[in-house]
């Protein structure tokens, strides 16, 4: 249910044009002053007026750019998500949408929400924030490498939430359109684990032996333990071996069942 | 700074290869100098001196684009080295590490290549040269910076060193003392950290101390520790609770086993060799 983490409105996006006229009228004013000062006292008075905004200039877009509180904000609600305090991370989240982020740092939140529905088990609002998180990044100006390193965890987890909810040619077609140039490495471990969901929702027992064998050092060292019990689930069954569910570790049976049903017993 | 990069340096992980220094006067001398000094000469005599504070300006954005270029493809290796790290190509990752550490790519790559490179030492049980590689780590990190935002690097860097120092010296004071030398907001680094405070207190035996800390972030620490140190956290806690005699302030708490594959196991008995009791096999 995607009300649970986004809510119409909910999204803001920076005011970018009002900034701008604004920094604009400040930057001709200032430049104004120091014309006049120059006029007025000769062209060394001006100089510190110069200065003063040149590196005033410098300081409010690198501080802009950088939106130290936002930071924060999005590691505390990362924080709150792994220590499994998943209400207390959707509201941060939600909060920090209404600033009116950059469209990096948007599109993060979006997938830290998507994050949360997946911990929570609902991979259909899990698959909704993603494709949000994945049109926010590819509508954006930013750096390439900025937006592949972004996308490719985005497709990752998005193909395992419609692969989870069933959807297989779409989770497949979802993991062809994010190259792994450039990816974070967890990416690759996320696509991996996307990949053995979709096959093993196919019943296709072999591929997911040979995927587990070629992929299994990638996956031990890469995920956490949530997703290593799936992966040690999705292995058992491939050798047509269905995990005893009471051996499943109580915390996680619940997701277990709802991402792959068939594989425990 | 000089110091902790030569004995980074003299590891068998650089095996002599120079460690980039930073050098806050050339790249001060990059991205501001020329700016500033075109200011003046378009005041003073801007009639004749214009094409060269043009020229200036130009070099300034030039520095600019360079500095943002060389960040960007040191980053790149870095992550591709990171993800032989993972897929365990060790000589493959530390190669590429190294490439990193003594190019020119900014201090920050080059501070979270270093701790990288500290990591594949502490996965190979080599405890004096993580040391010294974190430590570079933060001597490549450290100086003044136009920065608001969290040094995710220094957090790492601390949290891992501290938890190096527990594990393989008697250097608790000093190994308390660097966590608090950073606040940490990444929950990596708090992850790090915490398994860090449960190492000081197995090694010096306070054992309700392992069970309380190792208790406030047990679900932090196993989403997200790789599962090498997830293992030497739940047999931390499991030895722990087995030495107090199933008994944890004053209520029965009986001790688990925990299940470890060999990779594990020999990782758990590197670093802290007594909790490699409270193992069972895959």
């Amino acid at each position: 249910m995607l009300e649970r983490y986004l809510k119409p409105g909910d999204v803001k996006t920076p005011r970018t044009v009002l900034t701008f006229f604004v920094v604009w009228v400040l930057a001709c004013a200032a430049l104004l002053a120091a014309w006049f000062i120059a006029a007025a006292y000769g062209p060394f008075a001006a100089l510190p007026v110069l200065i003063v905004l040149f590196v005033a200039v410098i300081v409010v877009r690198v501080r802009v750019a950088v939106r130290p509180g936002v930071l924060r904000d999005m590691q505390a609600a990362q924080l709150e998500r792994l220590r499994e305090h998943v209400p207390e991370a959707i509201a941060i989240c939600r909060r920090l949408l209404g600033l009116g982020l950059q469209p990096i740092y948007r599109a993060q939140v979006l997938l830290m929400l998507g994050e949360c529905a997946e911990m929570e088990g609902d991979f259909a609002a899990e698959a909704e924030l993603c494709v949000r998180a994945e049109g926010t990044l590819r509508g954006a100006r930013m750096g390439a490498m900025l937006r592949a390193q972004q996308l490719a965890v985005v497709a990752a987890r998005r193909a395992f939430a419609h692969a989870a909810c069933g959807e297989l040619d779409r989770a497949e077609a979802t993991l062809r359109t994010a190259g792994a140039k450039d990816g974070v490495p967890l990416a690759g471990a996320l696509s991996s684990r996307a990949m053995l969901l979709v096959l093993a929702r196919r019943g296709l027992r072999e591929q997911v032996r040979e995927r587990l064998a070629a992929d299994g050092k990638l996956l031990r060292n890469a995920l956490a333990f949530r997703d290593r019990t799936l992966v040690s689930v999705l292995g058992a069954y491939a050798m047509s071996r269905p995990v005893a569910l009471t051996s499943i570790d109580a915390s996680v049976r619940p997701w277990i069942q709802a991402a792959f049903p068939e594989g425990t017993s | 700074m000089n110091d902790a990069m030569a004995a980074a340096e003299r590891t068998p992980w650089l095996a002599s290869t120079r460690v980039r220094r930073y050098n806050p006067l050339l790249a001060l001398s990059l991205l501001f100098i020329p700016a500033i000094a075109a200011l003046p000469m378009t005041i003073v005599d801007s009639e004749h001196l214009w094409p060269i504070a043009m020229l200036l300006v130009v070099l300034a954005f030039a520095g600019l684009v360079l500095v943002g270029r060389r960040a960007m493809r040191g980053t790149r290796i870095n992550n591709d080295a990171v993800a032989l790290m993972i897929r365990g190509d060790d000589v493959a990752a530390s190669a590429a590490f190294k490439e990193v550490v003594s190019g020119f790519f900014g201090r920050d790559i080059v501070a979270m290549s270093l701790h990288n490179l500290g990591v594949l030492a502490l996965r190979s049980i080599d405890l004096p040269s993580a040391i010294a590689l974190f430590r570079a780590s933060l001597a490549a990190g450290a100086g003044f910076r136009f920065r608001w935002q969290p040094n995710v690097v220094a957090q790492l860097s601390h949290a891992s060193l501290a938890f190096v120092l527990a594990a393989g010296s008697e250097a608790f004071d000093e190994a308390a003392g660097e966590l608090e030398k950073e606040e940490m907001t990444s929950p990596l680094a708090i992850a790090f950290a915490a398994r860090a405070r449960a190492m000081i207190a197995a090694r010096r035996a306070e054992l309700e101390r392992v069970v309380d800390v190792l208790d406030a972030e047990r679900a932090l620490l196993r989403n997200v520790l790789p599962l090498n140190d997830a293992v030497l956290c739940e047999a931390m806690l499991s030895h722990a609770l087995s030495r107090l005699g199933g008994s944890y302030r004053g209520a029965p708490r009986a001790s688990q086993p925990v299940v470890a594959d060999d990779s594990a196991r020999s990782y758990v008995r590197g670093l802290l060799p007594e909790a490699e009791a409270a193992l069972v096999s895959a």
